[in-house]
C-alpha cells in the first residue's frame, strides 16, 4: 500500500519540501507508536481523497477553459472573417474606411476580451464556491 | 550675444530631454546650410525632401516603416519645424477630400510586400505573427505610403532649388498637402495595427497566467489546509518519537489528540478543509480577479 501512495505523492502537485515532509512519514516503517501508526494510515487516506478530489477539480477546470477557449476562438475568427471580407470590398487606398473598419474590429475585440475573462472568472468562481459548499 | 546663446543652448538641451532632438537637428542642418550660403526656403526644401526620401527608402527597402522609425521621426521634425498646427489639421482635411486627394494607383500587395510584413510582426513579437488580413493590410498600408513618399518627392524635387517658401508651395498646390496629410495617416494606421497585435499577445498571455492562477487557487484549496495541519502534526511526532517517554506521549497526545480527532473524522475535515482553506483561497482570488 505505500508503494501506492509514495508513487502518489510523489506525482502530485506538492512543493519537494511538502513532498518530502509526507514521505517522511509514510516510509517511517520503524515506528511502533500507535498514535503514529494511527495518524499514518489516516494521512495516507486522507492524501488519496485529497489527490482524488483535487484530480476532479483540476479536470473540470481544464474541460471549463477549453470549452470557453473554443468559444472565444470561434468569436474571434467569426470577427476576423468579418474585418476581412469588409476590407476585401473596400479600396485598399480609401484609408478612411479601413480605419473605420478596424475601429469596429477594435472594439468588438475589446468587448469580447471582457467578455472572455468574465467567462474565466466565473468558471473559476462557480467551481471554487461549488467545493466548499 | 553670449547670453542669447548660452539661452539658447539651453533651450536646445531642454528640448532633446524632452524628446524632440530631431527637431533641433533639424534646426540646425538649415543653419548650417544658410551659413553656408543656402537661401533659407531652399535649405528647408531640401532638408524636407530628404527626410521623405529617407521614409521612402525605409519603406521601399524593409517593406515597412518600424513603429519607432528614425527616418520618421526625422520626417515629422520636419513637419513640426515647418508647418503650423493649422497647416497639418488642412492636409488631413484634404487628404479626406477627393477634389484634392488624388488616386493611388496600387497592384495587389505582391508575396515580398507581404513576407516583409510579416516577417516585421515575427521579428517585434517572438516569431509570432498576426492573421492573414491584417498583414496583407499593414503590408498595402506600407504600399500605398511609398507611393505616395514618391509621388510628394517626385514633385517637391524640380522646385527644391528655387527661392520659393515650400508653405507657399503647398498653398499653391494642396494636392501634395493632401499626400503628406495621407502619409500621416496611414503612419497612423501602421502603428494602430502593431498596437493591435501588441494588445492581443498580451492579453493572450495575461489570459494564460490566469488560468494557471486558477489552477495554483484550487492546489492550495485542496492542499493548503491539510498542508498546514500537518506541519503541525509533524513537530508534535518529531517530539513524540524522539523521546518517546509516557510523559512525552501523554503531553504529545493531550495537544494533538484534537487534530486527530478532527482528522479522523473525514467528512468533518473536509468540510473543515474546504470551508477554511477554500473560502481563504477564493476571497483571495476574487481580490486578485478584482485588480
Amino acid at each position: 500500500m505505500n508503494e501506492e501512495i509514495i508513487t502518489l505523492v510523489k506525482e502530485s502537485f506538492l512543493s519537494e519540501k511538502e513532498k518530502s515532509f509526507l514521505l517522511k512519514i509514510i516510509e517511517n516503517e520503524g515506528a511502533t507508536n500507535s498514535f503514529f501508526e494511527k495518524f499514518k494510515i489516516l494521512l495516507i487516506e486522507e492524501i488519496k481523497n485529497i489527490s482524488g478530489e483535487y484530480k476532479n477539480a483540476i479536470e473540470d477546470l481544464n474541460a471549463g477553459f477549453t470549452e470557453i477557449d473554443s468559444w472565444l476562438e470561434k468569436q474571434k475568427e467569426g470577427l476576423g472573417k468579418d474585418a476581412e471580407k469588409q476590407l476585401s470590398e473596400t479600396d485598399m487606398t480609401d484609408m478612411k474606411k479601413k480605419s473605420e473598419i478596424w475601429n469596429n474590429y477594435d472594439k468588438k475585440m475589446l468587448a469580447l476580451a471582457e467578455e472572455y475573462k468574465k467567462k474565466l472568472s466565473e468558471l473559476t468562481k462557480k467551481l471554487m464556491f461549488s467545493k466548499i459548499k | 550675444m553670449v547670453w542669447k546663446e548660452a539661452l539658447n543652448t539651453a533651450k536646445e538641451i531642454s528640448e532633446r530631454a524632452i524628446g524632440h532632438g530631431a527637431e533641433v537637428d533639424f534646426r540646425h542642418e538649415i543653419d548650417e546650410a544658410v551659413d553656408n550660403g543656402t537661401p533659407k526656403p531652399r535649405a528647408e526644401k531640401e532638408a524636407f525632401i530628404d527626410r521623405i526620401d529617407g521614409v521612402g527608402n525605409e519603406a521601399r527597402l524593409s517593406g515597412v516603416v518600424d513603429y519607432r522609425s528614425k527616418n520618421w521621426r526625422d520626417f515629422e521634425a520636419a513637419l513640426n519645424e515647418l508647418f503650423e498646427d493649422n497647416d497639418r489639421k488642412t492636409f488631413a482635411e484634404n487628404s479626406e477630400n477627393p477634389s484634392f486627394f488624388r488616386n493611388v494607383a496600387l497592384g495587389p500587395v505582391r508575396p515580398a510586400e507581404y513576407n516583409k510584413a510579416n516577417a516585421y510582426f515575427r521579428g517585434k513579437f517572438n516569431g509570432e505573427a498576426p492573421k492573414h488580413f491584417v498583414v496583407n493590410d499593414m503590408a498595402a498600408n506600407v504600399k500605398m505610403m511609398n507611393a505616395l513618399v514618391g509621388r510628394i518627392f517626385g514633385e517637391l524635387s524640380p522646385v527644391a532649388g528655387n527661392n520659393v517658401d515650400i508653405k507657399a508651395i503647398l498653398t499653391a498646390h494642396p494636392e501634395i498637402g493632401a499626400d503628406l496629410g495621407m502619409v500621416e495617416k496611414i503612419k497612423q494606421e501602421l502603428e494602430k495595427s502593431e498596437e493591435r497585435f501588441g494588445r492581443e499577445q498580451l492579453h493572450k498571455k495575461e489570459f494564460e497566467q490566469f488560468k494557471e492562477d486558477a489552477g495554483g487557487s484550487l492546489r492550495d484549496m485542496f492542499w493548503g489546509a491539510p498542508m498546514e495541519f500537518l506541519g503541525k502534526a509533524a513537530k508534535t511526532f518529531g517530539k513524540i518519537l524522539k523521546n518517546p517517554s509516557q510523559k512525552s506521549i501523554a503531553e504529545g497526545f493531550l495537544s494533538f489528540s484534537g487534530a486527530v480527532m478532527k482528522f479522523a473524522g473525514k467528512e468533518l475535515l473536509s468540510t473543515a478543509k474546504l470551508a477554511y482553506g477554500g473560502t481563504k483561497t477564493t476571497l483571495l482570488y476574487l481580490n486578485k480577479l478584482r485588480k
